[in-house]
């Protein structure tokens, strides 16, 4: 069993003990055979999970989430004054944005940060170019994404990642090097 | 105190999902509409859920009310995406006046 898959064993494991709020032997052993089938089921799709982020790269995660936590309260407060005081009440906008983000799991970071902030939903995103479509309520919410601190956070937990796996291709001291290489592949070429 | 934070947190939870359920109503099209309705599901679901985090009297509750706002916080942006999309593909019209800005 390779190391990402007894993670995430422990993981459903350790859900299952919450969720069940009993620690015996019988919920133990259901525990550990279906989260051993779950891992067993998925695990072809474990080899194109990313890489198991560094204490650094949690740092920055959780920092990203505080500032969307912010931008949450901030946009909801402007879609109330929106919904109560303009007439007409809105001024939608499409607008079209390319964010210096590269990865697959970095743009479906950004489209759910996007879209749970209230006043912008991500229509669509174009998988080979990075582009995305939004639906903005107000033309300030759409300016507000070109130049959004979020993208900053998402494009530089990137690259500490990206640093992280060109470091580790080039002392060769990864025992999976070709998932490695398929990851660094998925980052795209060093922007920085 | 902790029966005046819940409550506060109760009130504009109230008033979240209160005002979004006015935006579906006065905001034009289904697109518009979508930001009204974020509101009580960001907001509202986060306060409602903050109230129930403290007033949850074991560590295993809290979790598990956790890991609820979690799957809900990632679920509905996929779906208010989807349906966005499916606006799109299907030809909803946006409202009269929406404009179109490349960056």
């Amino acid at each position: 069993m390779k190391r990402q898959q007894l993670i995430l064993l422990i993981l459903l494991l350790g859900f299952w003990l919450i969720v069940s709020e009993t620690v015996d032997l019988q919920h133990l052993a259901a525990g550990v055979v279906f989260a051993g089938i779950t891992v067993w089921f998925w695990r072809n799709l474990l080899e194109r999970m990313p890489k198991w982020p560094i204490w650094q790269e949690v740092f920055l995660l959780g920092h990203l989430l505080a500032t969307l936590v912010k931008y949450i309260f901030g946009s909801n407060i402007a879609v109330a004054k929106t919904l109560l005081f303009d007439s007409p009440p809105v001024g939608p906008v499409f607008v079209v944005i390319r964010p210096p983000i590269e990865s697959n799991w970095g743009r479906v970071l950004l489209s759910t940060c996007i879209t749970i902030t209230p006043g912008t939903v991500v229509v669509d995103i174009d998988p080979e170019t990075g582009q995305f479509i939004v639906h903005a309520l107000t033309a300030e919410a759409a300016a507000g994404l070109f130049d959004w601190q979020i993208i900053r956070e998402i494009s530089n937990v990137e690259s500490w990642q990206r640093r992280r796996l060109e470091s580790g291709l080039a002392v060769g001291r990864s025992h999976d090097s070709d998932i490695v290489r398929a990851a660094a592949g998925d980052l795209g070429p060093h922007s920085d | 105190m902790i029966k005046l934070i819940t409550g506060l947190c109760f009130v504009g939870s109230f008033i979240a999902f209160a005002l979004g359920t006015f935006g579906l109503f006065r905001f034009p099209d289904p697109y518009t509409k979508m930001h009204g309705l974020g509101m009580g599901d960001t907001l509202g679901v986060g306060l409602a859920g903050l109230g129930f985090l403290i007033l949850s009297p074991t560590w295993a509750l809290r979790i598990k009310l956790l890991v609820i706002l979690f799957i809900f916080w990632v679920i509905n942006p996929t779906m208010s995406h989807l349906v966005a999309k499916a606006g799109l593909v299907h030809g909803v019209h946006p409202v009269e006046g929406t404009r179109v800005i490349k960056g």
